[in-house]
């Protein structure tokens, strides 16, 4: 379990984390959403001994990280969002040196780098000039280039931007694959409905603080939850309108045509309660339930700023 | 051994490119031109003597010395201003420092990386360096000690270009800076110490005192321990037989430093360069420690 807890850091009079306080299970592939400014890049950095925190501190199963950063680097493998190569050196010289910048020898790097190459999928790339890797190989090489300590927590920064959809979806198969190995990895990214379709929980960060986090689904039927009901009536749409306007959890009521849109605070029970009453009343309902939610809408909602707006148009 | 990972990564990528075999082609076509046509001018003017005088090839080495020693401190600067800058520029920095590798590490590869272009530098002239080797005149020991105060001086200019480089985030500003800066030890250092003691010459004039007073620039003088030219001109002189040559430059500034003094002027010299180094390599893991 990482544990992220009253995180502070600020930069030059502006809060980039404002007690940040996080939960992330082992084995966890774990989404950190956020518009551009939000704090992601600094939590990162800061979890990746990038960054001194101005207080706060993370445990790793109760061990305190910033007391033992030697510890924290064996623990945390950390992918920027920019490659970081040397364009001079093969494939595997690359694995070879940051290898040796973790202390492991020439010939274990050569043994654990063939099987990273193989899987993220450039075996047989190994005496390959980095600088003619294609982007998507370049950032592959990077997620090798991670790993190559054998981390328990893998820190990746916007991995996915700049990739073309074939890339992304390979590197997303490969996410899977290291969460199935019983890795933990913590993921930023824009493409909120790629952090969706990958991700097993999220967190919504904004303004240095972490608003909402649990499980896609949790969030998804929260959202759910808030959206209004949408009710079609096959026959006695006025009788409809009419006792959904006596009822007092019903705040606004939009009809159009044979499909009412009502505004209802009130859990599952209570939906079902006033389904009941419509269909004892003689309304015949065609279809009734909540307006399906997105992690789009969600983030729309809970961060409300025009720069929300942008990521959500550019993830589309 | 284990070996510092960025050294030996940088002495791969430097090795790769064709700059490396230029430089090395550069520096020693440059040494050989000069030192062939002092050494056939040298021969020309024998038909006439009948004899090459030992001091004209004592002399010759002083050339080749001086011309080896511009070139380094001309071509460090170049190489180390770069290293950390490029780093960063390269966006591999962070990704290095998220590594178990230690600041200090990573600078101390950096210095260890281009003190090996010096090395392969020095080494690749010793054919040429030979020619004065031909009629006598220069032995091994000499050739070492010339080869140490070249490492050192080395040492201290590339330190300084190693901290412009973690100080910058730029190449081109690390480059002009770490330029500027070896020119300021090299000849602002001599032009302040001549700055100074022609002021006080004024003063004295201007004073009316007379000549029996002799203006000096005093304590001021220890500021040239600091120039890897005037420390390579003590050891070149001495091994050249003239070893007062600190002395009278000490001299032309008013100051008559102690015989102690002047007889272990290269080693003080050697000692607080090597010290500066350190400072300065310290200050640049400081600068790119993010947790600092």
């Amino acid at each position: 379990m990482l544990k992220i807890k009253d995180l502070c850091k600020q930069y030059s009079g502006r809060q980039a984390l404002d007690s940040l306080n996080l939960e992330i299970p082992t084995g966890e592939l774990f989404g950190f959403v956020g518009p551009n400014g939000a704090g992601k890049t600094t939590a990162m950095k800061i979890m990746a001994g990038l960054l001194r925190a101005d207080s706060g501190e993370i445990y790793i199963d109760d061990i305190k990280l910033f007391e033992d950063y030697n510890r924290l680097k064996e623990l945390i493998g950390y992918m920027p969002d920019f490659f970081g190569v040397y364009d001079n050196l093969k494939v595997m010289e690359y694995l070879e040196f940051y290898g040796s910048a973790y202390g492991i020898d020439t010939r274990s790097a050569q043994k654990i780098g063939r099987e990273l190459l193989g899987m993220v999928g450039l075996d047989g790339r190994e005496d390959q000039a980095v600088d003619s890797l294609s982007r998507g190989m370049k950032q592959r090489l990077c997620l090798a280039r991670a790993m190559i300590h054998d981390p328990q927590y893998l820190i990746l920064d916007e991995p996915a931007s700049g990739l073309d959809p074939r890339s992304r979806h390979e590197f997303k198969e490969i996410l899977k694959n290291l969460q199935a190995l019983g890795k933990t990895v913590i993921i930023s990214s824009h493409i909120l409905m790629e952090l969706a379709e990958i991700c097993s929980s999220i967190g919504v960060i904004e303004h240095g603080k972490i608003i909402l986090q649990g499980s896609i689904e949790d969030i998804l039927s929260a959202v759910d939850s808030s959206n209004p009901l949408m009710i079609q009536v096959y026959a006695h749409l006025d009788r409809a309108v009419g006792i959904l306007k006596e009822e007092q959890a019903v705040s606004r009521l939009t009809v159009q045509g044979s499909h009412i849109l009502a505004y209802f605070e009130g859990g599952r029970e209570e939906e079902a309660r006033l389904l009941k009453r419509l269909v004892d009343q003689g309304v015949l309902v065609q279809s009734y339930g909540r307006e399906k939610g997105s992690l789009e809408s969600l983030f729309l909602k809970i961060t409300g700023s025009e720069e929300a707006g942008y990521e959500a148009e550019s993830s589309i | 051994m284990k070996l510092n990972p960025v050294f030996k990564n940088e002495v791969k990528l430097s090795s790769r490119t064709v700059k490396t075999s230029w430089m090395v082609f550069g520096y020693n076509a440059a040494l050989l031109a000069v030192s062939l046509t002092v050494f056939y001018g040298m021969l020309e003017w024998a038909h006439y003597g009948s004899s090459v005088e030992y001091s004209e090839m004592v002399q010759m080495y002083m050339i080749m010395g001086y011309m080896e020693f511009g070139m380094i401190l001309l071509i460090i600067p170049a190489i180390t201003s770069g290293s950390i800058a490029g780093e960063r520029e390269r966006q591999t920095l962070d990704i290095l420092l998220a590594t178990k590798m230690r600041p200090i590490s990573v600078v101390m590869g950096k210095l260890m990386a281009s003190l090996s272009s010096v090395l392969m530098l020095a080494v690749s002239s010793l054919p040429v360096l030979s020619i004065v080797f031909v009629y006598g005149g220069v032995g091994v020991k000499e050739l070492l000690a010339f080869v140490v105060i070249l490492c050192v001086s080395a040492v201290f200019v590339g330190s300084i270009g190693i901290f412009f480089s973690a100080l910058c985030r730029r190449t081109t500003a690390a480059t002009v800076a770490s330029y500027l800066a070896t020119i300021f030890l090299l000849a602002g250092t001599y032009l302040a110490e001549g700055a100074v003691y022609e002021a006080r010459q004024m003063q004295i004039a201007a004073s009316g005192v007379g000549e029996a007073v002799y203006a000096s620039v005093g304590k001021l003088i220890y500021l040239l321990l600091v120039n890897p030219a005037v420390t390579f001109y003590g050891l070149i002189s001495a091994q050249a037989g003239s070893s007062d040559a600190i002395w009278t430059l000490c001299l032309s500034f008013g100051v008559r430093v102690q015989e102690f003094g002047t007889q272990y002027w290269v080693l003080l010299s050697v000692c607080l360069q090597l010290l500066l180094s350190g400072l300065l390599l310290w200050l640049a893991a400081r600068k790119i420690d993010p947790l600092k």
